[in-house]
């Protein structure tokens, strides 16, 4: 693996909290005296974030869908509607 | 864990009337009860997936729970100091998609790279597994290949000064 996957092999391993003490401990002693390394972990969380962002909004859609679904279904549209009357 | 399509039909089945009770009780709409509804249950979902999923009682009654707590925070009746973790975690990355053009960083990325993304940051299968789904020779080249499209859409990702943009 070339350096700079290795790095950010490196930095997931720390957002994913699967670096050990010792290995956090050095990282984050790398993070105070390398910016570039900084910001390449604020980066890294922020990609983590927009995938998980981006999944969610696929995962809400299909919640939507059953909830169409459920909603079609006398006996659940009843009890929603019992509830809201 | 994952949880197949059925066990989440039956899922929302049983627990959604209880969340929409709450909500209509405290002057919700039907509308509002399905969206806090559905806030709740990805938080679920995604905890179950992650594996750090803590219930006391049943699924129902955590469902629940969440629901009221993000109920009470949309009416901000509890500040979002106060959410637990999970809770303060998802409300926060909701607020980031309103902020930024998450799409368009990720498209460019291009469709396998994000399917492989998510089954690793979002569905959290292991490599050994995503080697198999996308049909890597084993772990360690679906793992170069994981921080391959990492590294594509991190490094499109340029800071302002005390934010960031495209």
């Amino acid at each position: 693996m070339r350096n700079e996957l290795i790095e950010t092999e490196r930095i997931d391993n720390y957002l994913l909290k699967k670096s050990s003490p010792a290995e956090t401990k050095l990282f984050e002693m790398d993070l105070l005296l390398d910016s570039s390394l900084f910001e390449k972990t604020e980066k890294q969380k922020l990609v983590h974030r927009f995938v998980r962002i981006f999944h969610r909004r696929l995962r809400r859609k299909q919640l939507e869908n059953l909830h169409h679904y459920l909603m079609r279904q006398p006996d659940f549209k009843k009890t929603i509607d019992l509830i809201f009357t | 864990m994952y949880l197949q399509e059925n066990e989440i039909l039956q899922f929302y089945r049983e627990a959604f009337p209880d969340v929409a009770r709450y909500i209509h009780r405290r002057g919700g709409t039907q509308e509002d009860a399905k969206d806090i509804f559905h806030d709740a249950f990805l938080v679920f979902l995604e905890r179950k997936a992650k594996g750090t999923l803590a219930i006391y009682s049943s699924p129902r009654a955590y469902i629940a729970g969440i629901a009221k707590i993000l109920w009470l925070h949309r009416q901000q009746r509890i500040d979002t100091s106060q959410l637990p973790e999970e809770v303060a975690a998802y409300t926060e990355d909701n607020a980031l998609s309103q902020a930024q053009p998450v799409m368009n960083y990720l498209q460019m990325a291009g469709e396998k790279c994000l399917q492989l993304l998510k089954t690793f940051y979002y569905d959290n299968l292991s490599m050994q597994d995503i080697a198999a789904r996308f049909g890597f020779s084993g772990p360690r080249s679906a793992t170069v290949q994981k921080f391959k499209c990492l590294e594509k859409i991190r490094n499109q990702i340029k800071f302002k000064t005390g934010a960031y943009a495209e």
